[in-house]
């Protein structure tokens, strides 16, 4: 791991007591490359945080972005679509297919977070329109169609709720090893957000996500650990504005909302940009340290619903049967993140 | 520390255990504290075994006056689970500790704690350091009689890590029913979960202080500390080992010791987080709290008061 880890700054929301750390461990997430860029599908609920990882990905080259596709989360779901079209039109990416998913979760509950977000789901923020209109096919055929035709496994970032990725894995089993890697935004090793036990993503569809930690499929878990250190602040935001680009101005004003939310509710001065991160891990290599977890969903209707309970001792494992089912995120380095994105901006229309 | 004009008085609620018998005896040896009696529970072993050790470690202490009643073999709702992985199959492996000298009370926990609370002209604290079967238990048969609890310092929890599963700690593990009914009671509680005893450490040199105190009480302490340090090194590779059940202590006998916030805390009773408490601190929503969480205490100075009271035995 490259130099500004601080595995030692690990667990920033909660402090782990020492022997219930799991060992910082080799990623097993794959990345891109120029040379060879990875194939991603994006499934998201834009979403303030969600906007800055599609431009993250959008702008990347070491990214090869086949389609956007959108679930219910943030805010409704036919508003997270129109968001998605008309962020990659601002972003120059009308190439890349965008199709609607999910409009709840799998046993029907609508969870949102437009206290957050804000009713449109970017804040007060009013992109021009897109040329495109949502594939009809909708999201779940459109991921299997391109897992389908593509010749190589395809990496899925899911930075929303799993209903659509739950979905594609139970409706076609014989893609998931075209899968070449889920790496989500959701959960948390420490406390949650939205519960004091659970993370958003995740308590809006806790069964999908029960069924996605269950399939095998390598998966990497960006959960509140990690990307409560990956902050965005005031000086962050006026470096996009100063880009002078509509890219740039865009992702300035939703950093502005939520850090304006942030102040309201809880005095800090950044934010977290969750999903941006597990759209970074796919980027750079040794930006994310990671360890080695088996991860499994409350899907009780208790008052630990949706948490991610994760273990990461080995003499527990041992006793209990379980292997480690993800890489869990623990460590980021902010700085090296807050200019992944500025540089990725610069490179926007 | 001065002396309160008026003892505390407490039952203390275990289920010895290695921890627990530290707990004993530094209650016993505690001024500030007028211990009306012992209760035991299945909890780290059998019932049957953790009786017995309340009355070894009480003979062992000189202390065979001191009232033990025997309360519940088995959780509430669920069948029992011990942890004689850790404490060993007797619940407290380790050390040649004396036989009883005395016999548990023939009424049992049960109508020991409601006797005992409802003769007592002040209200009694309850210190829980094993399984909240007993407890819930009381609170459930006997209702009226909660007014007569002053305040529960009990073990248990932890604000986000377990240690028996990720989710749970061992006591509310073992009893999850029963500590949903403990923390929804509207008592007032202090939760001395993981967040707290994970500073409370004894590892090699407090062991060594132990042996130096010289009496046999000092090297029945250090051996029971040796088998327990052991399994911690044998099982998460660390020797500093948690002395959870005695942090309780502490904390009603000299109050400010441990530092503690209130937060609000609810315990999950099934599923995969099955013993977890809840421990809401999310500062914006403005959520009553119905538990004093425990999250510090300084090693040095618990060692200190441990270590002390183990001496003050001759």
């Amino acid at each position: 791991m490259s130099a500004g880890f601080n595995v030692e700054a690990w667990g920033p929301v909660h402090a782990i007591p020492t022997y219930h750390k799991a060992s910082s461990g080799q990623r097993s997430a794959p990345f891109g490359t120029v040379e060879h860029p990875i194939p991603l599908i994006i499934d998201s609920d834009p979403g303030l945080d969600d906007a800055l990882a599609i431009g993250l990905a959008a702008a990347s080259p070491e990214i090869r972005l086949l389609a956007v596709t959108t679930v219910g989360g943030n805010a409704d779901v036919t508003r997270c679509t129109e968001n998605a079209l008309r962020l990659l039109h601002v972003f120059g990416r009308d190439d890349v297919p965008v199709a609607e998913g999910a409009a709840g979760a799998l046993l029907g509950s609508v969870v949102r977070a437009t206290e957050v977000h804000g009713e449109s789901g970017i804040g007060s923020t009013v992109l021009p329109p897109a040329p495109n209109a949502a594939s009809p096919e909708g999201a779940v055929a459109l991921i299997a169609r391109l897992l389908e035709a593509s010749p190589e496994p395809v990496a899925i970032a899911p930075i929303g709720p799993l209903s659509n990725v739950a979905l594609l894995l139970r409706l076609y089993p014989r893609l998931t090893t075209k899968i070449s890697h889920i790496c989500l935004m959701g959960g948390s090793i420490g406390e949650g957000n939205t519960t004091a036990s659970a993370e958003f993503n995740i308590i809006a569809d806790p069964e999908a996500a029960d069924v996605v930690f269950r399939s095998g499929v390598p998966i990497t878990m960006i959960g509140l650990d990690v990307t409560h250190q990956a902050l965005l602040d005031r000086a962050a935001a006026r470096e996009l504005r100063e880009l002078g680009t509509a890219s740039g101005r865009i992702a300035a004003e939703l950093t502005d909302y939520a850090l304006d939310r942030n102040l309201e509710w809880s005095g800090a001065a950044t934010t977290a940009i969750h999903d941006a991160v597990a759209i970074a891990h796919l980027l750079v290599p040794d930006l994310v340290a990671v360890a080695p977890y088996h991860v499994a969903v409350d899907t009780t209707q208790g008052p630990a619903r949706g948490r991610t309970v994760c273990d990461g001792l080995p003499y527990r494992l041992n006793r209990d049967g379980r292997v480690p089912n993800a890489d869990v995120g623990i460590v980021i380095d902010r700085e090296r993140f807050t200019r992944l994105l500025v540089d990725a901006f610069a490179r926007l229309p | 520390m001065t002396v309160p004009r008026q003892r505390t008085p407490v039952i203390i609620d275990c289920d010895p255990g290695h921890d627990d018998a530290l707990a004993i005896a530094l209650a016993l040896a505690r001024p500030e504290l007028d211990v009306l009696g012992i209760t035991t529970v299945g909890g780290n072993a059998t019932l049957a075994n953790t009786t017995r050790n309340a009355l070894r470690i009480l003979a062992l202490l000189g202390r065979p006056d001191v009232p033990v009643a025997a309360g519940s073999p088995d959780p509430l709702v669920r069948p029992i689970e011990t942890a004689t992985e850790v404490h060993g199959t007797s619940g407290l492996d380790g050390a040649d500790l004396p036989e009883p000298v005395s016999a548990p009370s023939p009424e049992g926990a049960l109508e020991f704690l409601r006797a005992t609370l409802d003769t007592s002209p002040v209200p009694v604290t309850l210190i829980p350091v094993g399984p909240l079967t007993n407890i819930a238990r009381l609170l459930r048969v006997y209702p009226g009689i909660a007014s007569k609890i002053g305040a529960i310092s009990l073990m248990g929890g932890g604000m986000v890590h377990g240690n028996w599963t990720p989710a749970a700690e061992f006591n509310i593990w073992v009893d999850p029913e029963a500590a949903r009914i403990v923390f929804r009671s509207g008592l007032p509680i202090t939760m001395h979960g993981l967040d707290v005893t994970h500073k409370a450490l004894f590892g090699y040199p407090e062991i060594e202080r132990l042996d130096a105190v010289g009496t046999r009480v000092g090297r029945v302490f250090a051996d029971l500390m040796r088998f327990f340090v052991k399994y911690h090194v044998d099982h998460y590779g660390v020797a500093d080992t948690p002395i959870h059940d005695a942090v309780a202590v502490a904390h009603v006998a000299l109050p400010g010791v441990v530092t503690t916030q209130p937060y609000a805390v609810d315990v999950a009773i099934d599923g995969i987080a099955r013993g977890m408490t809840i421990v809401d601190r999310r500062p914006m929503l403005g959520i009553t709290p119905n538990v004093d969480v425990a999250l510090d205490i300084d090693r040095a100075t618990f060692a200190d008061l441990v270590v002390g009271a183990v001496a003050s035995y001759r």
